[in-house]
C-alpha cells in the first residue's frame, strides 16, 4: 500500500503548495493524484490475493477505470439497500458503512479526476480540492478497517468487471 | 417449414416498407424471436426508468432517468432539502447531465459559508451535507441519476464570480 499512501500524501502536498491563490495546475494535479491514490490502493489490495508476487503488477494492469466504476456503482447500490433494511444495531453495519464510503468515494473522485484532467474550462478551488482529498483519506481509513472482510474482498474481485465467457 | 415461410415473408415485408413504417411497425414475428434489448442503469431502478422509456428507430427501448423527465418535481424535491442542509449552505445549484461514462448524473454545486469552509470543519460539514442530500433525495434510487458534489466557499466565489454558482 506504500505507493497509494505516497500518492495521497503527494495530493495533499499539491493542494497546499500555494495557500494563497493556488494555480489551477496544482489543484488539478492534486485531484488527479488523489484519484490515483485510491485507484492503486484498491488494485494493490486485489493483487495481493494473487499467490505469485512477480505477476501482481501484470494482474493490476487488467483493471480498467470504467469497469471499476460500474462495479462500484453496483456495489454501492446494493449496500445502500442493505443499510436501509438493516437495523442500526446490526453487527455488520459498521463494515457495510465503511465499504459504502469506499465505493462512494471511488465513484466521486473518478469523475472529478476526469474533469481535472480534461475539462480545462472548469475553475477549481482549494475548498473543493481539500474536501475531495479528505474524503479519499477517510476512504483509506475505512478500507483499512474492512480489508479482510468477505464483502470487501468480493468488492475487489468485482472490480475486474463482468464479461461474457466468450470474450 | 411454416416457421421458415412466415419468417421469410416478414423479412421481405420489412425490406420494402418505407422509412416511416420501419420506425413504428417492426414485423411482429421478428420481434418475438429476438428478445428486445433494453438499456438501463441498475436493476434496482429499472422500474422507474421504464415509466419514461421511448422507442428508437430500431425498436430498442431507451430509458430516460426520472430526473430528466420530471424536472419540476426534482426542483421541488431539492427545494425541500433546504431545512436539512442547515445554515452552512449558502446556496445549492445543480445541473443534470452525463458523467464521464455517459451515465445520467446530477452535479451539485454547493456554496458554503466562510465559517463552514474553515479547514478544521470542512470535512465534517461537507459529509453532513452530502449525507443529507443523498438520504433525503435518493438521487440514484428515486431519480435515476448518479450524484456528484462540488463545494466552494463564499470568499472563493466572490473572487471567481461564476454565474453557475450565483
Amino acid at each position: 500500500m506504500a505507493y497509494a499512501d505516497d500518492l495521497l500524501e503527494l495530493a495533499r502536498h499539491l493542494a497546499n503548495l500555494e495557500p494563497v491563490n493556488p494555480r489551477q495546475a496544482c489543484l488539478r494535479r492534486a485531484v488527479s493524484t488523489a484519484y490515483y491514490a485510491l485507484f492503486h490502493l484498491l488494485i494493490s489490495e486485489a493483487a495481493l490475493n494473487w499467490g505469485r508476487p512477480e505477476l501482481r503488477s501484470e494482474l493490476g494492469r487488467l483493471f480498467g477505470h470504467g469497469r471499476m466504476k460500474s462495479a462500484s456503482v453496483e456495489m454501492r447500490s446494493g449496500l445502500a439497500a442493505r443499510l436501509r433494511k438493516s437495523p442500526p444495531s446490526a453487527p455488520e453495519m459498521a463494515v457495510l458503512k465503511d465499504l459504502y464510503h469506499v465505493t462512494d468515494t471511488f465513484i466521486e473522485v473518478q469523475q472529478r479526476r476526469e474533469e481535472s484532467d480534461y475539462d480545462t474550462g472548469k475553475e477549481w478551488t482549494q475548498t473543493d480540492v481539500v474536501t475531495l482529498i479528505d474524503t479519499v483519506a477517510t476512504a483509506f481509513q475505512s478500507w483499512k478497517e474492512i480489508r479482510q472482510e468477505p464483502v470487501a474482498q468480493a468488492y475487489l474481485v468485482s472490480l475486474l468487471g463482468k464479461r461474457p465467457r466468450s470474450e | 417449414m411454416i416457421e421458415k415461410y412466415y419468417g421469410f415473408r416478414n423479412v421481405f415485408k420489412y425490406l420494402f416498407m418505407n422509412q416511416r413504417d420501419i420506425q413504428w411497425r417492426q414485423p411482429p414475428r421478428l420481434r418475438s424471436r429476438a428478445p428486445m434489448p433494453q438499456i438501463s442503469a441498475a436493476p434496482s431502478i429499472e422500474p422507474e426508468y421504464k415509466k419514461y422509456g421511448s422507442k428508437r428507430r430500431d425498436n430498442e427501448v431507451v430509458h430516460m432517468a426520472r430526473a430528466f423527465a420530471q424536472q419540476a418535481q426534482l426542483d421541488q424535491a431539492i427545494a425541500e432539502l433546504n431545512p436539512a442542509l442547515g445554515p452552512d449552505v449558502v446556496r445549492l445549484r445543480y445541473t443534470l447531465g452525463q458523467d464521464w461514462t455517459g451515465d445520467p448524473a446530477i452535479f451539485f454545486r454547493i456554496l458554503l459559508s466562510d465559517r463552514a469552509s474553515r479547514r478544521d470543519q470542512l470535512y465534517t460539514v461537507t459529509t453532513r451535507i452530502r449525507d443529507a442530500v443523498v438520504q433525503h433525495l435518493e438521487p440514484f434510487e428515486q431519480w435515476g441519476v448518479l450524484p456528484y458534489f462540488s463545494y466552494r466557499s463564499q470568499a472563493e466565489q466572490a473572487v471567481l464570480e461564476e454565474e453557475a454558482w450565483a
